[in-house]
């Protein structure tokens, strides 16, 4: 289903619409959305913040839309590509696959939590931040485990075990073999119920402990009141390094598992609400020694590069990138900062094959 | 007289500039008005506003329709000397064509030249803009390192498509509402602009029927229900330097601009009114050749039609 967003971009880069053309197009978008991996995402995203696509990404991107529709051009058509590319990055975010927890975090990163505009699509980064958020709220809940019942395949085994014994005993022997058979079935199905409920059980387990002790970490921390990486107190950091130590550190011990307590939870507790307001400013931000510390595991490289606004100002080459356009004139808080740095570190990690 | 309007050469079809905005960005302009209200010799005198270097900071990028905009700007320089300047009118057989203009912006003009390597510039059949022939002389060959594509990147180029109505189409939709809904291009436009000739206005009986003409010409348009949303208005008040200041004729342009405002302003997504003179008659400093063409450039280049908000765009089907 198109929206009125998809048919005004659509008709914006035509001189005659047809609805024929924007069916066609949307089911490249459709496509797109459908099958794009990790780093076509990240391709997506930037295109939208004024990065240029390589060649072969370009190509692949390409063949994926022609696949769902074949009258697609193999080249040109640029205009429409940047809206079939904002289009499929919105499919994504309302669907269900979990690369689209890959556009939420460049789509955040590159608009710096939705202070700027994907290219000609206004609302879609906030579609993105509004994602992250309530992903993070729900993270961290545990579904109940649902109580093994096996008493109907319990039942069947037992009366055909039963049924195996009597034919023995009337020395009906081709009947027991056949009902030892089913019976043999029934084993295996009992089995493979508990195998499931295990395998499950399991998970959830581990996803508890993880929480719990995420919550455990998070709690130390937050009463440590402390830069776990430099081993220094955060009141005797500037507001830059604040930022930048709080990114790092949640980052250590909730990689991606972002739940609550939320960051803005975190902050607080850390360093009390006022001190969450100071401002930072990137130019500041650069020359300070105790960042650069901080970041020195995290310097992006390649794609990540073209989204992470604050951290590819780390990088050696000091080469301006689009992405980072007007950043040097911003001033953010120290919890905006801090949950800028924090994602822009998931979306390194995520380019890096780290687990989704 | 017989035209042959060819591709790539006079002015392009609907179908040839799918090709152009399908690629870039492109803002679709639709000049109407009556015959001799200046239309032709508005789009000759942006183009020739090219000849000495960059306008506004735009640097022409290319063109498909050079010849067309040669032809038109030849005969508004043969003109000129005379009386009473004007260029070829529009003929029938051109609605629904458009010249096309592309400019490049927010570069240095090394960068714009190397980028002007574009496969819209047609190659000369007839003489052609200087400031364009030098930029295609100088064009070096394109770095072959690293391998990008064309996709994103700073957004540094903008087509403009521009059409104009001939007059008989203009007496068509004063006299019927549904002869718009006939009409392709004002499905397609980003930019509807409206000419007023001041020429006329000067003239105390006829002033009121220009203003009239707008109106109709207008609401006709608007309620075709045709036309995108959000789409600019522009009303052009040509001939600017014929009007005197503090004369009857001014008062009644600022009185029609505040009822234009009033009536139209909140169907479009904005509506500017422009003060020009593409050519004038006699040396006024206060009005000089060109004047206004800068900001009516700049405005169709720059205005983007807004498009709703993909966060709360209904599904449309």
């Amino acid at each position: 289903m198109t929206t009125e967003w998809f048919r005004a971009a659509m008709s914006s880069v035509s001189v005659v619409l047809t609805e024929d053309r924007v069916q066609q197009r949307h089911a490249g978008a459709l496509k797109l959305a459908g099958e794009a991996d990790r780093y076509m995402v990240a391709q997506l995203v930037a295109l939208g913040f004024e990065s240029q696509l390589d060649s072969s990404a370009e190509s692949s991107v390409r063949s994926l839309i022609r696949e769902g529709d074949p009258t697609f051009p193999e080249s040109g058509g640029n205009a429409e590509f940047k809206v079939l590319s904002a289009e499929a990055l919105r499919l994504l975010l309302g669907g269900r696959r979990q690369v689209a927890k890959v556009a939420a975090l460049a789509l955040a990163c590159s608009s710096l939590q939705g202070a700027l505009d994907y290219h000609r699509c206004p609302g879609l980064t906030n579609l993105a931040v509004n994602y992250l958020s309530d992903r993070e709220s729900t993270t961290t809940r545990i579904r109940p485990f649902a109580k093994l019942d096996l008493s109907d395949s319990q039942r069947l085994l037992v009366t055909q075990v039963q049924a195996v014994g009597n034919a023995l005993a009337s020395s009906e022997f081709s009947a027991a073999q056949s009902t030892l058979g089913e019976a043999s079935e029934s084993l295996e199905t009992v089995l493979h119920e508990i195998e499931t409920w295990t395998g499950v059980a399991a998970s959830r387990f581990q996803a508890a402990q993880t929480n719990f002790s995420q919550a455990i970490e998070s709690v130390i921390w937050m009463a440590s009141k402390s830069s776990r990486q430099l081993q220094k107190p955060l009141r005797e950091m500037d507001a830059s390094a604040i930022a930048v130590a709080i990114g790092v550190d949640v980052f250590g011990f909730k990689k991606l598992n972002l739940g609550p307590p939320t960051l803005h939870d975190l902050v607080n507790g850390a360093i009390g609400s006022v001190r969450a307001s100071d401002t930072l400013s990137m130019s500041t931000l650069r020359v300070n020694e105790d960042v650069h510390d901080l970041l020195g595991a995290h310097i992006p490289t390649g794609l990540a590069a073209a989204l992470t606004p604050v951290l590819s100002m780390f990088m050696p080459d000091h080469a301006p990138r689009p992405v980072s356009r007007g950043l040097e004139e911003m001033e953010l808080t120290v919890y905006d900062g801090a949950l800028q740095i924090l994602r822009e570190i998931q979306l390194t990690a995520v380019l890096e094959d780290a687990e989704l | 007289m017989t035209e042959l309007l060819m591709a790539g050469g006079e002015s392009l079809s609907i179908e040839d500039s799918e090709a152009i905005t399908a690629d870039e960005d492109t803002h679709v302009v639709l000049l109407a008005g009556p015959h001799s209200c200046g239309k032709t010799t508005l789009i000759a005198a942006i183009y020739d506003m090219f000849f000495d270097g960059p306008v506004n900071s735009y640097n022409f990028a290319g063109s498909r329709t050079l010849p067309g905009f040669e032809r038109r700007a030849f005969l508004a320089r043969t003109v000129s000397d005379s009386p009473a300047p004007g260029a070829e009118r529009t003929s029938l057989a051109e609605q629904n064509r458009f010249l096309h203009l592309r400019v490049c912006f927010g570069v240095s003009g090394e960068e714009t030249v190397q980028q002007a390597v574009s496969p819209v510039v047609e190659s000369g059949r007839e003489r052609v803009n200087p400031a364009i022939e030098a930029e295609r002389e100088s064009i070096e060959e394109p770095s072959r390192e690293p391998v990008v594509s064309r996709l994103g990147g700073n957004e540094r180029f903008r087509n403009l498509l521009v059409a104009d109505w001939s007059g008989e189409i203009f007496e068509r939709l004063l006299n019927s509402r549904e002869y718009a809904q006939t009409q392709d291009v004002l499905k397609a436009c980003h930019h509807f602009a409206v000419l007023l000739d001041c020429e006329r206005i000067l003239d105390q009986s006829d002033r009121h029927k220009v203003l009239a003409e707008a109106n109709v010409l207008i609401r006709s348009c608007l309620d075709s229900g045709i036309m995108k949303d959000g789409i600019s208005c522009s009303v052009i008040l040509s001939k600017w330097d014929l009007l005197r200041p503090r004369s009857a004729a001014r008062r009644f342009v600022t009185e029609a601009q505040s009822q234009l405002e009033n009536l139209f302003a909140s169907r479009f997504g904005e509506l500017r009114v422009f003060r020009t003179a593409a050519v004038t008659r006699s040396p006024n400093p206060a009005v000089p050749e060109g004047f206004g063409l800068r900001e009516l450039l700049r405005f169709w280049v720059e205005y983007d039609m807004p498009l709703p908000d993909v966060g709360s765009s209904n599904p449309s089907s």
